[in-house]
């Protein structure tokens, strides 16, 4: 009788080991359809059909991670964070390597405005295990960490973030681009004009790469360069406003800064004395504007001092004075950036030669600290 | 009197079992010939093995079930959550109406969950389950469950188990004992493959269906639930019944949302068990053509539920566990609470067979989800998941429900995998059994049994029927006391005055003897007076009891004397007491009367008039 029942169970195994396969297949088949209706429910956004339609695939599939995935997504598509959450957290707990998992996670906590987590969960999925094409993806999620940090304002992080990120570029000037651009963001102009650079290298027709480039060397002063990107920039795109203004600038500063090297000393005394008129015209202007008349005894507020100022270095500004004294040029143009940035206060945004003007007092501060 | 099997069709009839041992020794000269290891051609060893057989045959059989039931789900209401409205009503009800003809005309014994026909098999029928009910709960339950009725596979798993090892050991022609055994063997193999969980199964047949922890088949039990869930994990994966979500206790205080979803799981299992047992006990007194109807009825019912909460059909596992993924709002949850103790009910009452484990689950994942939910939103800083209140709702239910506390506590460990659960669900576990216990006296699957007409052990009775102790019987030792230096003349002298005929006597070394008016005197009459006790009795020593052993012991001692000793256990010399044969049928008397007076109590006035002699 043990011996029946012995050979009974092994057919009973081999029985139910058929039934079984089938009931899978038929299972798997039903999950894999469900799941089409949910990719394309997702893909049309209707997200809460999706969420449906991918719920009852991963019924029918539930180990299946994939579907599990898609689900949390929908989940989230569809505002359901803290299901998604922790369908997430379930997949986490068996794939805690799992970048796809982390990333979702991250985003999760980004939207949950969970700071501290959503930086947790990207490092996560920069360092974890990807199926397909892993540097790609893993760039990917480094790049909207720094989204993600310079959305939360945290500059310090996106910049190591980016640095990090720079080391490890393929050759796409789209990509340098990009992460010039973010460089600009964090306002480390030095390394966005290198990217900038490198990627007019890789594709000089970029027009926002060239104005990116004009924009880091603009920042750091670098007037000549900055005049150069930033005209082929405008060449290529004469819609772009804001490069044709500061190519403007930069050529005023270029024309106008008495400090720009291997200048004669004529030279020098002209464009200090040309500063001086144009900030005094630009204060005259502003003032009058305001109402206040610079020439009575009580001129209102800060209009008074800078003007007083002005009345005493007036008669010293002519080009025997600037010749005979050679530290006069330096108190005249700290008289001009005085003017500038008064009427600056007082009227708002100069004109382009008066923003020159303050760009150069601006350089002339900054290199002399 | 009416015959209960004859009246009640859930019973089965007792068969005379043949045991002739020769077949032992064929089986160990057939097992020798094949050098199995000599360990297992003893008896014990022997039990073992057929213990995993029938794991192994429980599980496959429980594998094919599961399957069954999904496919005539897939097949009968289609592959979507959320089928279509005509086929949500028309399905359970034609359902309905195929499962009562099977019922009433194949398979009468496959009604119920099949906890309690488990138990009739073992306590009335010598472990006799026909073969027939296997293939009948198999496909009725596959029916019924796999077409939306409100019922779980889990009870009728663990009928099919104990109908398989009924039948092996039929087969094998064991002996009644052995028979008896080894039903609660396959049990708790059915059970553990459904639940794939062994400990709650293993758990839930010493509970409720043994009562004891017995050296005898604990070994077997826990090797066929053991075998039968590797068959269903060879086969099923290694997949838990649900997917359970991290848990962690945020704070301290959080425990106090645990105790209160332990009251609310207390009264809820309450009313479900009043609801069950009050429609089961209508629809059993209904005319006899209506139960042709009533599964199809309870099917239209729950059908046109269905229409709006589609969640409340079928065993319910995967909106469990959507609940334990916090899917529903604490609204919606205590909706679906209420509304599958109604259907579940109204399923179980018409006579539709399956089991009452998923839909406890369910409800109590509900109701613990919803309690969660509450949380959130009037204590956010808490910090709880509802998936952790869902969980521990399950065990809440488990222990106010099925009453089984043990059980409920390590059912939930065994699901989380998670320790740090424990303290919630111990908490809330207590609570509710606590509550169910007292406004329920009598157990859920033992007032079916009564409303069956049958008086099967009731587990919960035992656990809590205080054992009556040698104390509860002693008298205090108010007789003389003789000591066994004194001498016969003294003692003669000392028990004159006393109408008492029968004395203890002390001796230094701790043992007792006794001696009688009449040996006294003789002893004086044959000039022995001068001699010490110890040397003129030649009685036999009395055997001694201590206050703390149980009556029982007393009982099988004090044969034919008529007083015992009773000693304090450090100081035999010390007497606390005296115990007669007449003091310990008086103290089981007044037991038993305690005991009839409770049971009393717990009937309806119909049923105590009823009683009541003439």
């Amino acid at each position: 009788m043990v011996l029946i029942s012995i050979g009974l169970l092994v057919i009973l195994f081999v029985i139910t080991g058929f039934t079984v396969k089938r009931y899978h297949a038929e299972q798997k088949a039903l999950g894999g359809r469900w799941y089409q209706r949910g990719q394309a429910a997702l893909d049309a956004n209707r997200a809460e059909e999706a969420v449906d339609d991918f719920h009852t695939a991963v019924i029918y599939a539930r180990d299946n991670t994939v579907y599990q995935m898609r689900l949390a997504e929908a989940l989230v598509k569809a505002n359901h964070l803290a299901e998604a959450a922790v369908y997430l957290r379930t997949l986490w707990v068996h794939e805690p390597g799992n970048g796809t998992v982390n990333l979702e996670l991250a985003r999760l906590s980004a939207r949950s405005h969970d700071p501290s987590e959503a930086i947790r969960y990207y490092h996560n999925a920069i360092f974890g295990v990807w199926e397909s094409n892993p540097e790609e993806q893993r760039r990917q999620v480094r790049i909207e960490l720094c989204k993600f940090l310079l959305g939360e304002g945290d500059r310090n992080a996106a910049e190591s973030e980016l640095i990090a990120l720079q080391t490890e570029l393929p050759p796409d000037a789209a990509l340098h681009t990009q992460i010039g651009l973010m460089f600009i963001q964090v306002e480390d102009y030095r390394h966005a004009l290198h990217e900038f650079q490198q990627a007019l290298k890789l594709n000089p027709k970029q027009p926002g790469a060239w104005a990116g480039a004009g924009e880091a060397a603009y920042q750091i002063a670098d007037y000549a360069q900055a005049r150069r990107y930033l005209q082929k920039a405008v060449d290529l795109e004469p819609k772009n406003q804001q490069a044709a203004r500061k190519l403007e600038i930069s050529r005023l500063v270029l024309e106008l800064d008495p400090f720009q090297r291997q200048l004669s000393q004529d030279e020098r005394d002209r464009r200090g004395i040309a500063a001086f008129q144009q900030a005094l015209s630009r204060l005259k202007q502003c003032a009058q504007n305001r109402g206040v008349n610079l020439q009575a005894q009580q001129a209102a507020g800060p209009f008074a001092d800078v003007y007083s100022n002005v009345k005493k270095m007036q008669p010293k500004v002519n080009r025997s004075n600037l010749r005979r004294n050679p530290d006069l040029i330096t108190n005249l143009m700290d008289l001009v950036m005085q003017m500038e940035e008064t009427a600056q206060q007082a009227c708002g945004t100069p004109p382009a030669p008066d923003q020159a003007l303050l760009m150069i007092s601006h350089t002339r501060g900054t290199t002399e600290r | 009197m009416t015959d209960p099997v004859k009246a009640n069709p859930d019973i089965p009839e007792p068969r005379a079992l043949p045991f002739p041992q020769k077949h032992w020794a064929r089986i160990r000269r057939r097992l020798k010939k094949m050098r199995v290891p000599r360990l297992f051609l003893h008896d014990e060893g022997l039990f073992l093995l057929l213990a995993v057989i029938i794991g192994l045959f429980s599980g496959l059989a429980v594998v094919c079930f599961q399957i069954a039931i999904d496919w005539t789900r897939i097949k009968l209401l289609g592959s979507s959550l959320a089928p279509d409205t005509l086929h949500v009503v028309l399905v359970p009800t034609i359902a309905g109406l195929a499962v009562a003809g099977l019922v009433i005309f194949v398979f009468p014994r496959v009604r119920g969950s099949g906890v309690n026909q488990t138990k009739a098999a073992v306590y009335i029928y010598d472990g006799y389950i026909p073969f027939s009910t296997v293939i009948g709960k198999f496909m009725t339950c596959a029916l019924a469950i796999g077409s939306g009725q409100s019922l779980g596979p889990e009870d009728p798993s663990l009928q099919i188990g104990a109908g398989i090892a009924s039948a092996l050991g039929r087969r094998l022609h064991l002996s009644r004992e052995k028979v008896r055994l080894i039903a609660p063997v396959g049990a708790a193999a059915g059970l553990a493959a459904a639940f794939n969980a062994p400990i709650s199964a293993v758990l839930f047949v010493i509970e409720e269906v043994i009562g004891k922890w017995s050296s005898a088949v604990l070994g077997a039990i826990v090797l066929s639930a053991v075998s039968s869930v590797m068959v269903l994990r060879l086969f099923l994966g290694e997949e838990p019944l649900f997917r359970v979500p991290p848990f962690h206790l945020v704070h301290p205080s959080e425990l106090l949302a645990y105790a209160a979803l332990g009251v609310i799981g207390g009264f809820a299992s309450l009313a479900f068990i009043r609801l069950v047992s009050y429609l089961r006990l209508r629809s059993k007194a209904m005319p006899k053509w209506t139960h042709y109807a009533q599964p199809a009825a309870a099917g239209l019912l729950i059908g046109v539920m269905g229409i709006w909460i589609p969640q409340v059909m079928g065993a319910g596992y995967g909106i469990i566990d959507q609940a334990l993924h916090d899917q529903f709002t604490w609204k919606l949850l205590v909706l679906l609470a209420i509304f599958k103790i109604l259907a579940t009910s109204l399923s179980f009452s018409s006579g539709t067979p399956g089991g009452m484990f998923a839909p406890a689950l369910f409800v109590g994942a509900m109701l613990g989800g919803a309690v969660g939910g509450v949380e959130h939103i009037f204590f956010p800083h808490l910090g709880g998941t509802v998936g952790g209140f869902a969980l521990v709702g399950m065990g809440v239910l488990f222990a106010g429900f099925m009453r089984v506390p043990m059980t409920s506590v390590f059912m939930v460990l065994e699901l989380s995998g998670n320790y740090s659960i424990i303290l919630p669900v111990m908490i809330s576990n207590t609570i509710a059994y606590l509550i169910s216990v007292r406004y329920q006296p009598v157990p859920l699957f033992d007032l079916f049994s009564r409303q069956d007409g049958t008086d099967l052990p009731s587990m919960e009775e035992q656990r809590e029927r205080t054992t009556l102790l040698v104390e509860d019987a002693m008298r205090p030792p108010a007789e003389i006391v003789l000591r066994a230096e004194d001498t016969v003349a003294d003692a003669s002298r000392r028990v004159s005055a006393t109408a008492l005929e029968f004395f203890l006597v002390s001796h230094r070394s701790g043992d007792w003897t006794s001696v009688t008016k009449e040996d006294l005197r003789r002893l004086v009459m044959e000039g022995k007076g001068a001699s010490p006790l110890a040397r003129a009795l030649s009685r036999p020593l009395l055997p001694w009891l201590h206050p703390d052993q149980p009556l029982d012991a007393a009982l099988r001692q004090i044969g034919d004397w008529p007083l015992l000793p009773v000693i304090h256990r450090a100081d035999f010399n010390n007497l606390q007491g005296v115990v007669s044969l007449a003091d310990i049928l008086a103290a089981y008397g007044a037991a038993t009367d305690e005991e009839n007076r409770n049971k009393l109590s717990t009937l309806s006035p119909a049923q105590q008039a009823a009683l009541r002699p003439e």
